[in-house]
């Protein structure tokens, strides 16, 4: 029919202001959810950012498609009642309701209505009926930005500020020590032995450090040990470069070995590659006896050496040997005539007998260079604890009374006028700088310049 | 049963009567279509007006135009309801014997003008009640039907207070109408001493007769009313009751007591006819705002608040319009004929086709 046609026409019109409100809607829900997820967010210092986000969207489609559902969908008679609102005065929606009226009057009526409807052509919807709720979601909007700006300036607040923890107490920092000195230990590539004595060292720390009543003596205690485990590391790079210094020495001493003492006391492969090859250029020219002689007079000399020399590595003496048993075994069925056949086997030995020494020479460096890294780090860790200062300050919980160890020393600062001697007031001013330094952040330099002034005066 | 005939004599007619109305009748345009608004609905009307004002040649005319016999009761203080209604008188028969007549009162004609209403004593306005309400008559117990149609027409001076008779409320509810005629204007004054200075004597013609009215009665009834129209009009009418669960914020304030369901009803008659008088078939809010006035003011009963802040029953009814929230402005454009503008164009204007009238 015409006006059911005509009616259409309209409710287009409505339909798109009923998605169009119900978006604006939805979204200001979206925006007022999304403004109380963020400013939990803020307050418990959580990163809600997708979270928040995604509820918001989410709400937001559910509460337009809500709202058109239930508010905004435009019906017939919505539809009739807003164009009567354009002066046909109730015409439409009278004949909304009689349209299932076959009565004369309802028929004339339809007819009125229509007629009046065909005249006119109506806009029902308005820019500015969107005007208000565009301005409210707005307000919204910016009030769930500024939630969210205030989230993630909370949130940032937290990671730069980590939380306040209690000060550890004296016990759980000397344990924070022992665990970090047992850690590297553990990690340090050393002989098991040495492993070993290390730990046991530090195990005796732990059970040595509840005996004591001082900060003083569990720090004095820790710092000794630590100086004994530097040192033992330190006596096993010197033991382990000794070795080698060792029969390199040795084999200096003997004139068919002499190239080969040089080079391992280089501890460069390239030179000791250059040594063996000297050494088989050696004999090379040499023919029958002179031969046979020269290559025993070496074999003895690397045994001699090996047997003089304390403390040798055992692969590198394992090596030497091998290359000692390579110079006898090549003339054990020596006959004059037989120097090629010789050579080339004392060839296939020797060079089995140089890669084996190679082998012990990398190893032994390899074992020196880790442990001066152990040192190193070792030296490292000391240095970055606060509580392990070059110079203690006095302990602020020493409940003890504990009187300091000289009984001469005062613990008030004296006036100096010239006429104190130092001795006397010496021991309260040290104790001053040393307060003082441990609590200043001075450069290391500096810190040793004060120590030794110290030092002079005592 | 209506038909296309029936609406199109509807609106012949009632432009017909309107033109001759005015003929007789300056101004006051919106108290003339009130009035056929009634006699069409089939109402009373109280109206309300200084003397001079032309309430009892407005009446006179209405009987020309609709062709209706018109009486004129005068209410006096010492009006009996006999005087009215008629009573019974001893009259001997051919034979000599004395027996009782009925001699009929003022009331038995079409429209009757009670000028004056509220200087008669109650017993004798409410002589008028069983005849405006049940269009009946009872004298020493025998019932006689007015004739139809049957309009009363009452009228009250507002200046004159002294020793009148207020009607009752149940008279009052009885009125569809009260209206209100005001002073005319300069111009209309001019015009009324330019009209009567050539004839006092009404020269609107007859163009509609009894069983015709009763038709454009029938008529205007099968107008439809939407159903949201039909309950505005039950609100308007529950709005005036502060007890009411519709009652606006201004009823709370100044009003005593409400409109009766008589309200309701006169609300939807008249809109009906107001409609279709407009050309138009169904009921519009418009209708109804226009009515409202008319309909309710003597049916609301200000309080001692409304008295001594001089708040009107019509201001009362335009706030509660306006808080139900329907009040959109008429469209101009009326369906019906425009008013003569000088008495040359009173006998120019009769013959006009209903074309040349739109």
């Amino acid at each position: 029919m015409k006006h059911e046609k005509q009616l259409q026409k309209y409710r287009a019109q409505l339909v798109r202001e009923g998605v169009l409100h119900s978006v604006i809607f939805g979204m200001l829900t979206g925006a007022v959810i999304g403004f109380i997820t963020f400013l939990v967010g803020a307050f418990t210092r959580t990163n809600v950012l997708w979270v928040g986000l995604a509820v918001t969207i989410v709400i937001a489609a559910v509460a337009s498609w809500l709202f058109y559902r239930f508010r905004f969908r435009p019906t017939i008679e919505a539809v009739a009642r807003r164009i009567d609102l354009n002066g046909l005065q109730e015409r439409t929606i009278t004949m909304v309701e009689l349209q299932h009226d076959d009565s004369f009057m309802a028929k004339v009526q339809r007819e009125n209505a229509t007629q009046e409807l065909s005249k006119h052509t109506f806009q029902l919807v308005h820019a500015k009926a969107f005007l208000k709720p565009l301005l409210v979601m707005l307000c919204a909007l910016i009030l769930m930005g500024g939630s969210l700006g205030f989230m993630i300036t909370q949130v940032n607040a937290a990671i730069d500020d980590p939380p306040i923890t209690d000060e550890p107490t004296d016990d759980e920092i000397f344990q924070e020590m022992i665990d970090e000195l047992l850690s590297i230990i553990n990690n340090a590539n050393i002989d098991v032995e040495l492993k070993s004595e290390l730990y046991g060292m530090v195990v005796d720390l732990e059970a040595r450090i509840p005996t004591y009543d001082t900060y003083m003596e569990k720090y004095t205690d820790v710092l000794e040990t630590r100086n004994e485990i530097l040192q033992l590391i330190e006596d096993n790079i010197l033991e382990l470069e000794d070795s080698l210094m060792n029969i390199a020495e040795e084999l200096q001493k003997y004139e068919t070995t002499e190239v080969l003492g040089l080079a391992l006391a280089t501890w460069d492969d390239d030179q000791i590659i250059a040594a063996f090859e000297y050494m088989y250029d050696r004999i090379d020219e040499l023919l029958g006896q002179e031969l046979y002689d020269d290559m025993l007079q070496t074999a003895i000399d690397i045994e001699t050496a090996l047997a003089d020399a304390a403390g040798t590595d055992e692969a590198m003496a394992a090596a030497l040997q091998q290359l000692a048993d390579a110079y006898r075994a090549a003339i054990e069925d020596f006959q004059p005539g037989d120097e090629t056949e010789t050579l080339d086997d004392f060839q296939v030995g020797q060079d089995a007998a140089l890669q084996e020494l190679l082998a012990a020479v990398q190893a032994l460096r390899e074992l020196v260079e880790e442990l001066m890294e152990l040192q190193e780090e070792l030296e490292e860790e000391i240095e970055q604890v606060d509580e392990f200062p070059m110079f203690l300050p006095w302990p602020e919980d020493d409940d003890s009374g504990e009187e300091p160890n000289d009984p001469d020393t005062t613990s008030e600062n004296m006036v100096i006028d010239g006429e104190t001697p130092y001795e006397d007031v010496y021991d309260s001013y040290y104790e001053e700088a040393m307060d003082w330094l441990t609590s200043e952040s001075l450069p290391e330099e500096m810190r040793q310049i004060i120590e030794n002034y110290f030092d002079m005066l005592k | 049963m209506v038909n296309e005939n029936s609406l199109k004599q509807f609106s012949k007619k009632s432009d017909l009567i309107f033109e001759q109305l005015k003929r007789d009748f300056i101004g006051q345009e919106e108290v003339v279509e009130n009035t056929v608004i009634a006699m069409i609905a089939g109402g009373n009307i109280l109206l309300e007006g200084v003397p001079g004002v032309g309430k009892t040649r407005l009446v006179r005319s209405l009987g020309r135009v609709f062709n209706l016999p018109f009486s004129r009761i005068q209410f006096t203080p010492d009006l009996m309801p006999a005087d009215v209604t008629g009573t019974n008188i001893i009259v001997k028969d051919d034979k000599g014997n004395s027996k009782f007549k009925f001699q009929p009162g003022p009331i038995f004609s079409n429209i009757i003008l009670a000028d004056e209403i509220n200087r008669a004593t109650p017993k004798t306005q409410s002589a008028l009640l069983e005849a405006m309400q049940e269009h009946t008559v009872t004298v020493m117990g025998d019932t006689m039907a007015l004739n139809e149609p049957f309009f009363v027409l009452a009228t009250q001076n507002p200046i004159e207070q002294d020793g009148t008779y207020p009607l009752p409320e149940a008279q009052m509810d009885r009125f569809m109408f009260k209206l209100l005629i005001t002073y005319p204007n300069l111009k209309e004054l001019n015009e009324i001493v330019s009209m009567t200075q050539i004839t006092m004597e009404e020269v609107a013609e007859s163009v509609c007769n009894a069983e015709e009215l009763l038709e454009m009665r029938k008529t205007a009834k099968e107008i439809p009313v939407a159903s949201e129209v039909q309950m505005y009009a039950m609100k308007l009418t529950m709005a005036t009751h502060p007890d009411s669960e519709v009652a606006a914020a201004v009823t709370h304030k100044y009003v005593r007591y409400g409109a009766s369901p008589r309200a309701a009803q006169a609300l939807i008659t008249a809109g009906k006819v107001r409609a279709l008088i407009n050309g138009r078939f169904n009921v519009s809010y418009a209708d109804l705002n226009t009515l409202a006035s008319p309909i309710l003011r003597h049916r609301i009963k200000p309080n001692f608040e409304a008295i001594t802040e001089h708040v009107s029953t019509d201001d009362i009814i335009k706030q509660i319009i306006k808080e139900l929230g329907h009040d959109t402005p008429e469209p101009t454009g009326n369906h019906r004929p425009q008013a003569p503008t000088s008495p040359d164009d009173v006998e120019g204007k009769t013959k006009k086709s209903k074309k040349d009238r739109k």
